[in-house]
């Protein structure tokens, strides 16, 4: 069979779909494109012989154990917009100038997230190794916690305090951040007795 | 059955269910509900098994608000003690552990991006988020990004031999951590106990680099520092023009025409004396490979900085040179003959003159460029900035009330120093002069900056250090700007080079000295125990006095 001319076939790449199955034994479709940026569905292609086009139009739907209809559906939502985006690396993410309506797009998409959708996509952006999606899991995460205190991160979360009092005065005292507080603290106290101790000299 | 009926009835008509809502009410017992919520929390020692897996299922069957709906229902048959069980069994199903529960990668991944305060607060949580900090190391890595993004973390971390411990693999960093808090590393072999002494380690460092470098500033301001004195005892005609340093050396050149390397694990005698020059030498410049240097003899020399062998001698200025740079492939030059040179540096042994420069009307005693502009000062009061690749005059600078003898140039700013005792700063975008800044009581000789200060070296010995971020302010007021100064040289301050730890400075008296502003800082031993506080299963002295 001969392949139609490369410029063609360059076209038709966002058109072959890649077949999925959720958890639930629903099937999802994505584009070639967007299902590359998973590290697993990757792998999988490789393993299975899904290296063309011809051999993905013809594939089984690929079974998805660990990812729930409603993940899924975020998760391919997600490629689909990031699909055309250059590889993800750890160290040059931020400093490649972002397009400022993905970046847009992406504050939206994570503020739609309920703790618990985002918990559950942040699994399964794990399982599927989405690195762009993983790092905006985390990253999301962590401004939850950035600047509470350490009751109110318990609070969202509902964690329990299983510390003991004498653990947790014993914590306080060892706190990296506090004993930086502390110092700090002496430090001006210091620099205000020098200023006052010329006054009271003279 | 009824209460299947109304299920069924209530199956796929979620329009009729507000209507049906009453009617569940009434006709849910309260042993329904009870035995409902048994099924739920999958208690199944019930006598109706059976039944209530078959209303469970249908339960299934329903939409989702439906579910919901009739949840709610049953909740509110519940009396306050009930409600208290449901509570308690509701919010283990609720939490979303993101730390704990998570993979670990996806933990750390999380953690990694908390700064110092976030990640303290997060310490203190849960005895999980703990774990989690600790086993991941999450102080270590943030140690090391701090260190890979802030050169001051770095070069304190280098200063006090600490980038041992981190950037490098566990062992290394375990053994290194061993030694220094004296364990020895045979007594721990399981995973925790490694885990655990590395988590403490480095979490009490974190604080530590922190306050060494408050401490560093309040030096820096107040003029706290160590010095290191190196005679070097000229024979006839004594004083040191010019220095530059790095980790490992200073590079001197003497009014006596020699040039003295020395070694800082060793300053008492120099490891290289170069000799040639027939002159005083009054600047140098080096490099990994060469050093070069300019004299009163009028002449130019290029060294092998190893083995100290004069590679080329390069004969064009008709007077003495006073100043040179070099750098990617060109060398500015400046003499008491009024001209700047600009050289093209091929090889040491290949230096060509490429441009001369005229316009100054006396000797010029500075240059300094980069790839945009040239810029030199004179004896004639004025900076003059020329394109570097053109070589054509741009502008000339006045201001200052007599002859400048020092300067240097960098980013978007000039700073000048003068016979007239002052500083001067300057935009040199739009020439202007941006800041006086007056103290020294004899000629500027000789001044560095930094984005954070200004050192400068004056004729009565004197040497300065200025704030730059409060001299760039326009609302600084004059007093706030001389931060300290520093008085130990007995003899005309000739030229000198700082980083954040150090100033080295040369004088006509024939020395060198270090200031560190480093060591030997005004501690306060009584904060910086206040995180010893052991708590180790292993045995551990006491952390290291700083």
């Amino acid at each position: 069979m001969a392949d139609g001319p490369s410029g063609a076939k360059k076209c038709r790449d966002d058109d072959v779909l890649f077949r999925v199955k959720s958890k639930e034994d629903r099937e999802y479709t994505l584009s070639k494109k967007a299902a590359q940026l998973s590290g697993t569905i990757h792998h999988y292609s490789e393993n299975y012989g899904l290296d063309n086009d011809e051999a993905i139009m013809k594939m089984e739907p690929m079974s998805l154990l660990e990812v729930s209809s409603e993940s899924l559906h975020h998760i391919i939502r997600w490629c689909e917009q990031h699909r055309n985006c250059p590889i993800w690396e750890e160290e040059k993410w931020w400093q490649n100038e972002r397009d400022a309506e993905l970046t847009k797009w992406e504050d939206e998409f994570m503020a739609e997230m309920t703790s618990e959708t985002l918990y559950n996509l942040f699994l399964a952006a794990n399982f599927l190794d989405i690195k762009c999606l993983l790092d905006k899991c985390a990253q999301s995460v962590a401004d939850m916690i950035k600047g509470k205190s350490v009751d109110e991160i318990r609070e969202i979360w509902m964690l329990e305090n299983d510390f003991t009092p004498e653990e947790e005065e014993k914590i306080k005292n060892e706190n990296p951040w506090e004993a930086i507080l502390r110092y700090q603290e002496q430090l001006e106290k210091e620099k205000e007795e020098q200023a006052s101790q010329p006054a009271a000299s003279s | 059955m009824e209460y299947d009926l109304i299920i069924a009835s209530d199956d796929q008509q979620t329009p009729s269910f507000q209507d049906n809502q009453t009617q569940l009410m009434e006709t849910v017992s309260e042993s329904g509900t009870a035995a409902l919520l048994a099924v739920m929390s999958l208690h199944e020692d019930g006598t109706d098994h059976k039944m209530f897996r078959e209303r469970l299922e249908c339960f299934h069957t329903w939409p989702q608000e439906a579910q919901i709906a009739f949840v709610k229902t049953l909740i509110r048959h519940l009396k306050h003690p009930q409600l208290a069980e449901v509570a308690a069994f509701l919010t283990p199903l609720l939490q979303r552990d993101f730390i704990a529960a998570l993979p670990s990668c996806a933990a750390e991944h999380v953690l990694q991006y908390l700064d110092a305060p976030a990640l303290s607060r997060c310490e203190a949580v849960s005895k999980n988020w703990q774990r989690v900090i600790a086993e991941s190391q999450m102080w270590k890595r943030l140690i090391e990004a701090k260190a890979r993004g802030d050169p001051l973390w770095r070069g304190l971390m280098k200063q006090r031999d600490w980038l041992r411990f981190i950037f490098s693999n566990r062992d290394n960093c375990i053994n290194a951590i061993c030694s220094e808090e004296s364990i020895d590393p045979k007594t721990i072999c399981d995973n925790q106990t490694i885990c655990f002494i590395l988590h403490r380690f480095f979490r009490k460092l974190y604080p530590k680099i922190v306050k060494e470098l408050a401490n560093l500033e309040t030096n820096w301001r107040n003029g706290t520092n160590h010095q290191t004195l190196i005679n070097c005892n000229s024979e006839n005609s004594k004083g040191v023009y010019c220095l530059q340093y790095d980790d490992d050396k200073i590079v001197s050149g003497l009014r006596d025409n020699t040039i003295k390397v020395w070694h800082r694990n060793n300053l008492s005698i120099p490891s290289l004396t170069l000799t040639g020059h027939t002159g005083s030498v009054l600047c140098l410049q080096y490099d990994q490979r060469i050093i070069v240097s300019g004299s009163s003899d009028g002449t130019i020399r290029i060294w092998d900085i190893h083995t100290g062998e004069c590679l080329n001698t390069l004969i064009h200025h008709a007077e003495a040179v006073l100043h040179l740079r070099f750098g990617s492939g060109r060398m500015v030059t400046c003499s008491k003959d009024r001209t700047v040179v600009v050289w093209e540096m091929t090889s040491p042994k290949q230096m060509s003159v490429q441009n001369v420069l005229s316009g100054h009307r006396a000797a010029v005693n500075v240059v300094d460029f980069d790839e945009t502009y040239i810029v030199s000062a004179s004896g004639d009061r004025t900076i003059k900035v020329w394109g570097t690749d053109d070589c054509a005059p741009i502008r000339t600078l006045t201001g200052h009330r007599r002859g400048i003898a020092c300067l240097q140039y960098k980013g978007k700013l000039i700073v000048s120093g003068s016979s007239d005792n002052t500083i001067r700063v300057w935009d040199i975008d739009r020439g202007a002069c941006i800041r006086v800044l007056e103290g020294h009581d004899e000629l500027v000789r000789c001044l560095r900056f930094d984005s954070k200060r200004i050192v400068s070296g004056a004729y009565d010995g004197k040497i300065k250090i200025w704030d730059m971020e409060a001299a760039l302010d326009p609302n600084s007021t004059t007093h706030s700007l001389c931060l300290a100064t520093l008085n130990r040289h007995t003899g005309r301050v000739f030229r000198l080079q700082f980083d954040d730890f150090q100033v080295v400075s040369s004088s006509h008296d024939d020395t060198i000295i270090v200031w560190d502003f480093l060591s030997h800082c005004p501690l306060l031993p009584s904060a910086l125990m206040t995180t010893c506080h052991e708590s180790a299963p292993v045995p551990i002295p006491m952390e290291h006095a700083l």
